[in-house]
């Protein structure tokens, strides 16, 4: 059987399960709830490994394992900010929180929660607007990855490799729903466990275990084995912060927590993410080891690629880039989902049609809509992958950013600071997102990306502009505290 | 000069945050499931 012959075969099955998979969630689906978060009925496995799947997108692999052959071993630090920020911090400070507030503000969106959160409608067109154009965008990067490995390993042309992927995507997305997307992702997510330990472990084994290939590593550059090393603080600190401390304010990410059948879901399911986050380890690693298997190499994107055709044999191949296409889909099915509630239910929501006087959409026609525009949310990140304005990490930090400037402390604050106001997530909101854009297009000054800059001035006004103007009406308060407080905050 | 189990001392500290991470995690769900035994259920 020809190495081609095998890759076909391997993703043939797992292309055909997740179909299976999607079909299969149909029949649950429905309601808007069930399309969005599930019903609120997902417990800590899915809920854990989907969030992990979701976090781990094509881009992290590659382009981890691209950042790790440039850097050395100083890239591990960007994985433990990814296990221990990313993941524990994460859960344990927003998962409880973000599940009671939504769950009595009634809302199945980010845009939703901000703009109930604040009683302020053009705060949840505006972050709906950011997250539709940005996380389209984002999409793109996330299709091209895929586009990318299938050409790398099995010759496939870049844009037959993105028109099955986003194809197979857009199908059990829009029939299945979020349901479809947490259960894919839950089986994608070991996928991708076992096919960056598989490529792991064969690395390591090349190089003679991991204190021998430090040794190497040295006396190629000591800078590759120490930290910051080749890197340099700016560098090392940026990045570790836009893919860890990011996730706070990522829609994807967070609305794992809507989904919860409960916060017991948290004890287990904070163990999971955190076991599963540690797979983040594995890009890195492999991508530094590769410096000692490989040529040196002019695009360091290949690394990952051109090192499983090293260290593995057909078919664990075959099984990795099934666990890299897993991890490009996951991301990318779950930003389809945040995309169509951005458009359905906060841009032109139930919300907006009551203020009208029109009838609220009925659950068959909502779920229709939503199934409608997660198709066209699709199908543009689609068309644009198919000839990409830029390289896949730039793509991706850039959006990340904004999405993070405008969306981050609104969340965070908004279930644990009372006093946060209205006229502060706004402007909070606007000015984060426009000093990210402005310090970006400026060519990023210091070496410094638009994150940093982007959530530091974010935080600074929306503190600053809640001390100016009065509290948020006790209404606001007690809707979205309870009439208790009963959180003890 | 090679840190713990012959790495370099930073790669030997990135591994640790990454293993104390998960540790954190358990004795969190363990001090979470011993303050709510008994108690009422999810909201």
């Amino acid at each position: 059987m020809s190495s081609i012959a095998i890759y076909g075969t391997v993703l043939g099955v797992y292309l055909a399960l997740l179909i299976a998979l999607g079909l299969w969630m149909a029949k649950r689906t429905r309601s808007a709830e069930d399309f969005y978060i599930g019903g609120r009925q997902v417990g800590p496995w899915v809920t854990a490994f989907s969030f992990v799947a979701a976090y781990f997108s094509s881009v992290v692999i590659i382009g981890g394992g691209a950042f790790g052959y440039r850097f050395g071993l100083s890239t591990l630090w960007v994985a433990a900010g990814n296990v221990l920020i990313g993941c524990t911090l994460a859960w344990i400070v927003l998962g409880k929180r973000v599940w009671q507030f939504t769950k009595r503000l009634n809302t199945m969106t980010i845009p939703g929660f901000i703009g109930r959160r604040y009683d302020a409608r053009n705060a949840e067109v505006f972050s709906a607007l950011i997250i539709f154009v940005f996380m389209i965008v984002y999409n793109v990067s996330v299709l091209q990855g895929m586009g990318r490995i299938m050409e790398g390993l099995m010759g496939i042309p870049y844009v037959t490799g993105v028109l099955i992927a986003g194809v197979i995507i857009l199908i059990y997305v829009s029939i299945g729903g979020y349901l479809a997307v947490v259960w894919t992702s839950f089986v994608q997510a070991w996928i991708m466990i076992f096919g960056l330990l598989l490529l792991g472990f064969a690395t390591l084994n090349a190089v003679g275990g991991l204190p021998a290939a430090a040794t190497k590593l040295a006396a190629i550059d000591s800078g590759y084995v120490s930290t910051p090393g080749v890197w340099g603080w700016g560098g090392l600190v940026s990045f570790a912060l836009i893919v860890s401390f990011g996730v706070w304010g990522m829609p994807q990410l967070i609305v794992r927590f809507y989904s919860m059948k409960g916060t017991r879901v948290l004890r287990l399911g904070t163990v999971l993410a955190t076991l599963g986050g540690a797979m983040a380890l594995f890009p890195y690693l492999t991508g530094a080891l590769s410096r000692l298997l490989l040529p040196p190499l002019s695009n360091p994107d290949l690394a990952i690629p051109l090192l499983t055709q090293q260290v593995l044999n057909p078919w664990g191949g075959a099984i990795f880039l099934a666990g890299v296409m897993a991890a490009g889909m996951s991301t990318f099915a779950s930003v389809l989902i945040i995309v169509s509630g951005a458009i359905v239910q906060d841009l032109f929501g139930d919300r907006r049609m009551r203020k009208r006087g029109d009838a609220p959409a009925s659950d068959s026609r909502t779920v229709l809509l939503a199934r409608v525009a997660s198709v066209g949310a699709g199908f543009v990140s689609l068309l644009i992958a198919l000839k990409p304005p830029a390289l896949i990490l730039v793509i991706t930090a850039f959006s990340w950013a904004v999405i993070a400037s405008a969306c981050l402390w609104p969340v965070v604050l908004g279930v644990y600071w009372r006093r946060g106001t209205r006229a502060g997530a706004i402007s909070s909101m606007v000015v984060g997102t426009a000093t990210a854009l402005v310090w970006m297009l400026a060519g990023r000054p210091l070496g410094i990306h638009g994150f940093i800059p982007g959530v530091l001035v974010s935080l600074i006004v929306f503190v600053v502009v809640s001390l100016l103007t009065e509290p948020p009406p006790h209404a606001v308060i007690e809707r979205a505290w309870g009439k208790t407080g009963a959180d003890g905050s | 000069m090679p840190g713990p189990l012959g790495l370099p001392w930073s790669t030997f500290a990135a591994l640790l945050v990454i293993l104390a991470s998960i540790v954190a995690s358990i004795v969190w769900a363990l001090l979470c499931s011993s303050r709510d035994d008994g108690e009422t259920p999810d909201e």
